[in-house]
C-alpha cells in the first residue's frame, strides 16, 4: 500500500512538474505556441518599417515589397490569403528559358515572369490595414508557407512551387551568433519549373545558383535554388 | 565472533560495494566485510558485543543503500475446503489481503488452494487460518515454501519490474527519438507530422519532445534519487554518471526551450531530449538484461534448493502419514517408494534398493542401499520401497551443508578481483574529471561551441561503466562454483578456485583416494588337497568373528562368491598375529609369517608365491588346517578403477603428482607403478604428512593435497590447496578447500580445469571490462574525431555501456557449459 501511495505521489509530482514547465515556457510565448508566425510577423512589420521605401501598394491593394534593383517582387494579399512572386524574365530567357514551357501558374506579365498562390480577396483595394497586419493574416490563412531558415536566420514566405520570400529576423545581427547580417531580403526561385522550359542555370544572369537547405517531409535536404540576396538596411 | 548475510539494496555498480566495504569496515567490531555486486549480499563477520545487525543496517543506509535480513516472509499454500464459487475465493482472497502481515495472497478455486505471502513477525500462520475459519472455510494442512521461493518471487517481480520500466520508458522514447531524428537524416523522407517541424513550428517540436522526455526520466527517477546522492555523498556510482549526463541533456534541453519561445528558433538544433530519454531507456534495458543473467548465475544454487521434496510420508503407529517436510522429526520412520525422493537424511531400516544420488554427487550411476546405509535428502529412489529413520533435518542435512558451503563460496572473493576493487574505488569521479577536462577542452578548442563540448561531456560520463568491472569476478565465480556443485565439486571459495589453477604438484594419499581404502582378496592359492573355494570358505568361517579388516575383507569375497560358512565353535584372535578358530571338523589357523612360525608351520613351499605378492604390494594370510598349511589368501588394498586415468590426466596437464602413505617402500612402489606415479613418500608417519607438503612448498612448488582421512587433515590445511575426497571424514572435509563428494580421483583433473575455466573466464571479463572503458572512454572524450574520425554519439555511448555489462555477463554464464573433458589428452586438459 505504501508502495502504492509513493508511485501515485511520485506520478503527482512528474505531472505537476511538466505543468509548470510548460505552463513557464507558455507564459514566456504570451500564450502563442506558433512561435515562427509571431516573430515572423513582427520581423516583418520592423522591415517594412525599417525600409519603407521597399513597401509600395499596387492597384489591386496588395502590398509589394521591390528588390532595390527592381529585378523582383513579393506581393502580399491584403487579406492574407494570395501571395505572388514576380521577377524579371529577361535574364532567364536569355539563359534559354521558353516561357510557353512553363506550367500554367507562371505567366508572362510584360517583362515579368509572375508565379500567385492562393486568391485575391474582392475588393481589396478597400482593405484597410498594414503589411504587417496582412502578414499576420497570412500566418493564420495559409500557416504552411510560413517557415523559419535556421542557418541565415530568416522568416519566408513559400509560393508555392515557384519559390520563397525570405527576411531576417534582425537587419543588423544574427540572432543566435550575433554575427552582422547580410542578407536582409532573399528572393528564392525553384529551378525545377524554369530547367524544364529550357534555362540553363550557369547562364542566368543577377541571380545566384546555390545549394539551400530546406525541410522537405521532416527530412533536411540541400537542393539547388536561384537566390538574389540584398542588404537593405 | 558473528557471522550475517544480508541482502542490499540500491547497488548499481562496483563503486557502491566498495563503498559499503569501506564504511562498514570502519565499525568497532567487525573483522571482515565482503560485499556481492552480483548476488547483492552483504557477508560481515563481526564481534557481536560490540556492534549489532542494526548498527550495520544503520551505517549502510546512511550511504544510502539498504541491508535486509534475508527475508523472513513466508509462503504457504493453504488448500481450502469449503468453497463453492467463484465469490467464495475471492472473499477468502480480500479477507487474507486485508491481513496485516500478508503481502500478498492468492486464492485459486479450481485447485481449492490459497497461496499466502506473509510476515511471520507480524502475524502467525495461526492467525491466516483463523481468518479463513471465521470465513466459514476450513483451512487444511499447510504447505510451506522456502526461502528460495520467495527469493525466487522477488527475483522475478524485480526482473518484472524492470521490464515493466523498459517498456514504459520505450513506448515514449521511441516517438521521441523519432520527432528528434526524423528531420535530421537527409538521405531518407521519413513520414514526419507538418505540425513539428523544426523550422516552422520549434516551440511544438521541442515541447513534444519535452513532454515524451518527462515520463522517461520519471520512470528512471532511481538514477536520479540515487545518483545524486551518492554524489552529494561525494562517493559518486553509475548511476551519479547517468543522472548528470541525462540531467546535463535535459537541462541543457530546457534552456533551449525557452530559447525557442523567445525567437532563438536556432536553439531547436541544440535540443537534446531525445538523448537523456534513450539513454535512460537503453540503461533500463541493460538493467533488465543484467538482472536476468545475474539471475541466471546463481542457477546452480537455486536448483539445489528447488531438490528438496515439499513433502515426506512418514509411519506414525502403522499408518502413513504426508507431512510437510519441516515437520519432520529425527527418529521419525520414513518411507520411500521406487521415483520418490528422499526427504531427509537417514538410516536405512528395511528394503533395498538403488538411489540416485547423482544431484548430490555428480555420479550417474544409482548406488545401492541395504539397511544400515545412509540415505541423501534430495536424492531419488530408484527401484525398491525403502525405511529408513530420520537422522538429520532441516540445516543439518548434507544437502543444506551443501547449498551453505556453495553459497558461502558464491558470496567470497577471489584475490583476482583485488585490482578490478581498486579500481572501482576511484574510477566515477576519475571519469567525472575526465568528462569535465574533455568538455572544457572541446569547449575552448571549438571557440565556445557549447552543444559539441556538451555532448562530449555526457558521452563520457555515459560510456564508462563502472558495471562491468564490478561483475566480472562474482558472476564467474557464481556460475563456476555452482558448475562445480553440479559435478559433486564443492569449492569452498573465490580464493581456493583461484589458487587451484595455479599448483603445479599435486600430492595424493594413498589409502582412500588412489586406492578403495578398503582391504579385498585379490589371489586366493591352495596348496595342494584343497581347492580355492573350500580354503576361502575355511578361512572365512574362522574370521566370521574377526573385527580385523583382513579377516572381515576374507568373510566379505566368501559371500560374494556365495559360499556356505559355518559358525565357529571356539574363536581366538591372537594380536599382531592373527586368528585360531574352531569349526565342526577342522581348526583353522589364519594370520601372518610369524603364527606360523610360532606354530612351527612351514610354508616354504609357497615361498616364491608369498614374495611376488609382497612385490605386488598384497598382503599374505597364512591359513593352516589341523595343524598343517592348507594355503595362502592375498588380501590388497585395491586401486580404484579410475584411478590410474585420473593420475594420467594429472600428469598431462603438466602437474607434478606425488603419492604419500604410511606403508613399507615395496607395497608404496606396487602401488604407485599401477597407476604411473613416479614419485613415491612412503613410510609417512600421519603426523609427517603435513610436514612433507611443506618441504614441497619450500621447494617453491605450489601444493595440492588429496586425502580422506582425519590423518590427512594437517596436510589438507598446510597444502596451498586442500582437496577432501567425497567418502572422507567431516574433519578432512573441513580443512579441505574444495571437496570432491564422490570418491573419485577423476574428479581431482576436473576441479583443477573447472578452476582454470573459471579463472580464464574471469581474466577474459575483466579484460573486457577494462578494455571497454580504456577505449571507450577516449572514443566519446573525441580522440578520434580529433584525427578527423567519428564522434561518438551519447546514444551509443549508452547502448554500448549497457551491453558491456551484459556481455561480461553473458561471458560468464558461459561456464554453464563446462563440461569436464574425459580424455587424457594434454590439449583437451588445457583447452
Amino acid at each position: 500500500m505504501l508502495k502504492n501511495q509513493k508511485v501515485i505521489v511520485s506520478m503527482l509530482i512528474g505531472v505537476l512538474v511538466a505543468t509548470a514547465l510548460i505552463v513557464t515556457v507558455m507564459i514566456n510565448t504570451g500564450g502563442q505556441l506558433d512561435t515562427v508566425a509571431v516573430n515572423a510577423t513582427e520581423s516583418f512589420a520592423q522591415m517594412v518599417n525599417t525600409v519603407p521605401s521597399l513597401l509600395t501598394r499596387d492597384g489591386n491593394g496588395h502590398w509589394n515589397i521591390t528588390a532595390p534593383d527592381g529585378s523582383a517582387r513579393f506581393i502580399l494579399g491584403a487579406e492574407g490569403n494570395y501571395v505572388a512572386l514576380a521577377w524579371d524574365a529577361k535574364p532567364f530567357i536569355a539563359a534559354g528559358l521558353a516561357v510557353e514551357k512553363l506550367p500554367d501558374a507562371y505567366t508572362l506579365n510584360g517583362e515579368e515572369l509572375v508565379y500567385t498562390m492562393g486568391v485575391a480577396g474582392d475588393g481589396s483595394k478597400e482593405q484597410a490595414g498594414t503589411a504587417a497586419l496582412a502578414m499576420q493574416t497570412l500566418t493564420k490563412t495559409m500557416p504552411g508557407a510560413i517557415g523559419y531558415h535556421i542557418p541565415m536566420d530568416h522568416f519566408g514566405v513559400m509560393v508555392g512551387e515557384a519559390g520563397m520570400f525570405e527576411w531576417a529576423q534582425s537587419l543588423e545581427t544574427l540572432t543566435d551568433t550575433g554575427e552582422p547580417q547580410e542578407k536582409d531580403i532573399v528572393f528564392v526561385l525553384s529551378p525545377d519549373a524554369l530547367i524544364e522550359a529550357g534555362v540553363e542555370p550557369a547562364l542566368v544572369e543577377g541571380w545566384v545558383y546555390a545549394p539551400v537547405e530546406v525541410m522537405d517531409g521532416g527530412a533536411t535536404l540541400f537542393v539547388e535554388k536561384f537566390l538574389k540576396p540584398f542588404n537593405i538596411a | 565472533m558473528e557471522k550475517k548475510t544480508m541482502l542490499l539494496h540500491g547497488m548499481t555498480c562496483a563503486a557502491c560495494a566498495q563503498r559499503i566495504e569501506k564504511t562498514l569496515r570502519k565499525l568497532p567490531g567487525i573483522a571482515q566485510v565482503n560485499v556481492n555486486l552480483a548476488s547483492e549480499k552483504l557477508f560481515v563477520d563481526y564481534d557481536e558485543e560490540a556492534l549489532t545487525p542494526a548498527e550495520i543496517r544503520d551505517a549502510v543506509a546512511k550511504i544510502g543503500y539498504e541491508a535486509v535480513e534475508p527475508p523472513i516472509v513466508q509462503t504457504v499454500t493453504i488448500p481450502i475446503g469449503g468453497m463453492t464459487c467463484a465469490a467464495c475465493s475471492t472473499r477468502v482472497e480480500k479477507a487474507l489481503h486485508k491481513l496485516e502481515g500478508v503481502t500478498a495472497a492468492s486464492v485459486n478455486l479450481a485447485t481449492e488452494k490459497a497461496q499466502v505471502t506473509y510476515d511471520p513477525q507480524s502475524i502467525r500462520l495461526s492467525g491466516v487460518r483463523e481468518a479463513i475459519t471465521k470465513l466459514g472455510y476450513q483451512p487444511l494442512t499447510v504447505q510451506k515454501h522456502g526461502e528460495a521461493d520467495a527469493a525466487r518471487v522477488r527475483k522475478q517481480q524485480e526482473i518484472r519490474n524492470l521490464w515493466m520500466k523498459f517498456i514504459f520508458a520505450a513506448v515514449f522514447s521511441f516517438p521521441l527519438l523519432y520527432i528528434a531524428m526524423a528531420p535530421m537524416i537527409g538521405f531518407v523522407r521519413l513520414p514526419f507530422p507538418a505540425s513539428l517541424e523544426p523550422m516552422r513550428y520549434p516551440l511544438l517540436f521541442s515541447l513534444v519532445q519535452l513532454m515524451l522526455v518527462l515520463p522517461v526520466m520519471g520512470i528512471g527517477y532511481q538514477f536520479y534519487t540515487i545518483g545524486f546522492r551518492a554524489l552529494w555523498q561525494r562517493s559518486p556510482n553509475m548511476d551519479s554518471l547517468i543522472a548528470v549526463g541525462t540531467s546535463a541533456a535535459f537541462l541543457y534541453s530546457l534552456y533551449n526551450v525557452f530559447q525557442i519561445a523567445a525567437g532563438h528558433f536556432a536553439a531547436v538544433d541544440a535540443l537534446y531530449f531525445e538523448t537523456a530519454g534513450v539513454i535512460i531507456t537503453l540503461i533500463l534495458l541493460g538493467k533488465t538484461l543484467e538482472a536476468v543473467s545475474k539471475g541466471r548465475t546463481g542457477d546452480a544454487i537455486k536448483k539445489l534448493m528447488g531438490l528438496a521434496p515439499k513433502t515426506a510420508t512418514i509411519l506414525q503407529n502403522g499408518a502413513e502419514i504426508e507431512i510437510p517436510i519441516e515437520e519432520v522429526e529425527i527418529g521419525d520412520t520414513v518411507l520411500v517408494r521406487p521415483g520418490g525422493k528422499i526427504p531427509v537424511d537417514g538410516l536405512v531400516l528395511e528394503g533395498h534398493t538403488a538411489i540416485d544420488e547423482s544431484m548430490l554427487t555428480g555420479e550417474s550411476m544409482p548406488v545401492d542401499k541395504h539397511a544400515g546405509d545412509t540415505v541423501y535428502a534430495a536424492s531419488i529412489n530408484t527401484t525398491g520401497t525403502v525405511r529408513f529413520r530420520a537422522q538429520k533435518v532441516g540445516e543439518d542435512t548434507a544437502l543444506a551443508q551443501i547449498i551453505r558451503l556453495v553459497e558461502d563460496a558464491q558470496g567470497s572473493k577471489a584475490p583476482i578481483a583485488k585490482l578490478a576493487d581498486v579500481v572501482s574505488g576511484f574510477f566515477v569521479p576519475v571519469v567525472v574529471a575526465i568528462a569535465l577536462l574533455a568538455g572544457i577542452a572541446w569547449f575552448i578548442g571549438t571557440g565556445g561551441d557549447v552543444t559539441f563540448s556538451l555532448t562530449i561531456f555526457i558521452s563520457v560520463l555515459v560510456i564508462a561503466c563502472p558495471c562491468a568491472l564490478g561483475l566480472a569476478t562474482p558472476t564467474a565465480i557464481m556460475v563456476g562454483t555452482g558448475k562445480g556443485a553440479e559435478h559433486g565439486i564443492l569449492v569452498k571459495g573465490g580464493e581456493a578456485l583461484e589458487t587451484a589453477h595455479k599448483i603445479d604438484t599435486i600430492v595424493l594419499d594413498k589409502t582412500g583416494t588412489i586406492t578403495k581404502g578398503k582391504p579385498t582378496v585379490t589371489d586366493v592359492i591352495p596348496v595342494e588337497g584343497y581347492d580355492a573355494n573350500t580354503l576361502l570358505a575355511m578361512a572365512a568361517s574362522a574370521e566370521i568373528g574377526s573385527e580385523h579388516p583382513l579377516g572381515q575383507a576374507i568373510v566379505a569375497q566368501a559371500r560374494e562368491r556365495g559360499l556356505a560358512l559355518e559358525q565357529a565353535i571356539a574363536f581366538t584372535a591372537i594380536t599382531g598375529r592373527g586368528i585360531q578358530a574352531t569349526l565342526q571338523a577342522q581348526t583353522i589357523l589364519a594370520g601372518n609369517r610369524k603364527l606360523m612360525d610360532e606354530n612351527g608351520l612351514s610354508f616354504a613351499t609357497l615361498q616364491e608365491v608369498t614374495n611376488a605378492l609382497a612385490e605386488e604390494g598384497k598382503t599374505p594370510m597364512f591359513i593352516a588346517v589341523d595343524g598343517k598349511p592348507a594355503g595362502i589368501i592375498a588380501v590388497a588394498d585395491v586401486v580404484k578403477p579410475s584411478s590410474q586415468e585420473a593420475i594420467q590426466r594429472l600428469q598431462n596437464m603438466g602437474l607434478q603428482v606425488v603419492m604419500i602413505t604410511g606403508d613399507n617402500e615395496r607395497t608404496a612402489a606396487a602401488i604407485a607403478r599401477k597407476v604411473g606415479i613416479t614419485h613415491v613418500l612412503a613410510e609417512v608417519l600421519p603426523q609427517d604428512k603435513a610436514s612433507e607438503v611443506k618441504k614441497l612448498q619450500a621447494q617453491g612448488r605450489k601444493v595440492a593435497m588429496v586425502g580422506d582421512g582425519i590423518n590427512d587433515a594437517p596436510a589438507l590445511a598446510q597444502a596451498d590447496i586442500g582437496i577432501a575426497i567425497g567418502s572422507g571424514t567431516d574433519v578432512a572435509i573441513e580443512s579441505a578447500d574444495i571437496v570432491l563428494m564422490r570418491s573419485d580421483l577423476l574428479d581431482v583433473p576436473t576441479a583443477i580445469q573447472l578452476s582454470k575455466r573459471t579463472i580464464r573466464n574471469i581474466k577474459q571479463n575483466l579484460f573486457w571490462a577494462f578494455g571497454y572503458n580504456v577505449i571507450g572512454i577516449p572514443i566519446a572524450a573525441g580522440v578520434l574525431h580529433l584525427f578527423g574520425g567519428p564522434l561518438l554519439n551519447p546514444m551509443f555511448a549508452a547502448a554500448a555501456m549497457s551491453l558491456s555489462s551484459v556481455s561480461v555477463l553473458t561471458n560468464a554464464l558461459r561456464l554453464k557449459r563446462f563440461k569436464p573433458t574425459m580424455k587424457s589428452t594434454k590439449t583437451s586438459e588445457e583447452g
